[in-house]
């Protein structure tokens, strides 16, 4: 058992996430606390933390945020005001490699993927995470008529996930209007870690 | 595997290049004019061939100044 706690508050980029990595490294930390300052270093200690196998919560803690990581058996005290991750029963990842949804008809699949991507959001909070990969991808660039549900999905705390390469494929760098443009080692991990991947290719 | 130049790839994430290579940090701040951004806040979990492609980065360039940046640092653990 191997509670630690690190104060990163002052630090910029990429410091908060490094120092949390020698610790990581060192293996047998069950519970990890790192406070920050800004909310740069917050999303990427957490970032950081989910990748590497810990639960992640993040609270406000005074005008800094207190970013805790726990994993194996070990269960932090959780304030009430808890982050999604801590309160769903499981973590539900839906991958989403296509534009539309289907073979047979292409007018008929974009609009089976409208209909599925706004009936999403009755997964509840068991809906973890959104990955956007290959046509996948032009849901969440300019224009895309689902650019809205998308955005309410991730207003509302599902994590979306666009893949990088496939964005610089298509040229749509620039265009993308939701989600954090990713990478495979970071699609990879999140399928590890969900409790459940759903795939539609 | 020391050799800046071979362990400095673009399919490194910029995370991994930063923590091998502590020097680095200077040239990803030196970038971020041209990137219009913070590299070390935004783009830490990608690939530096990603952040090229979305900062609009010349990724050879990058890669150079980045190896030249480690091997000052000498000879790692």
């Amino acid at each position: 058992m191997n509670n630690r706690e690190l104060d990163c508050r002052g630090q910029a980029c990429p410091h908060p996430v490094l120092k949390t990595k020698e610790i990581v490294d060192q293996g047998n930390v069950l519970e990890l606390t790192v406070l920050v300052d800004n909310d740069a270093a917050r999303q990427n200690v957490s970032r950081f933390l989910e990748r590497s196998g810990y639960e992640v919560q993040a609270a406000a803690r005074g005008a800094d945020f207190a970013v805790t990581g726990t994993r194996g058996q070990e269960s932090a005290a959780i304030t009430p005001e808890d982050t999604w991750e801590e309160t769903a029963a499981r973590k539900i990842l839906v991958l989403l490699g296509t534009d539309r949804l289907g073979t047979g008809d292409d007018d008929l699949g974009r609009k089976l993927i409208a209909s599925f991507i706004g009936t999403l959001k009755e997964m509840g909070r068991e809906l973890w995470c959104l990955v956007l990969l290959n046509a996948g991808v032009k849901l969440a660039v300019a224009g895309s008529e689902l650019l809205a549900s998308i955005q309410e999905l991730e207003e509302d705390g599902v994590m979306v996930l666009v893949c990088g390469t496939c964005l610089n494929h298509f040229q749509l760098l620039e265009q993308k209007q939701v989600g954090e443009t990713t990478n495979m080692l970071d699609i990879v991990t999140h399928m590890q870690l969900a409790d459940q991947v759903i795939s539609l290719t | 595997m020391s050799d800046p130049h071979e362990s400095i790839t673009p399919e490194m994430t910029l995370l991994e290049v930063l923590h091998q290579h502590r020097r680095t940090e200077s040239v990803f701040r030196r970038y971020e004019r041209e990137a219009r951004g913070c590299l070390l806040c935004h783009a830490l979990f990608d690939t530096l061939a990603e952040a090229a492609a979305k900062y609009g980065l010349d990724l050879d360039r990058l890669l150079q100044d980045l190896r030249e940046a480690a091997a000052g640092e000498g000879h790692e653990s």
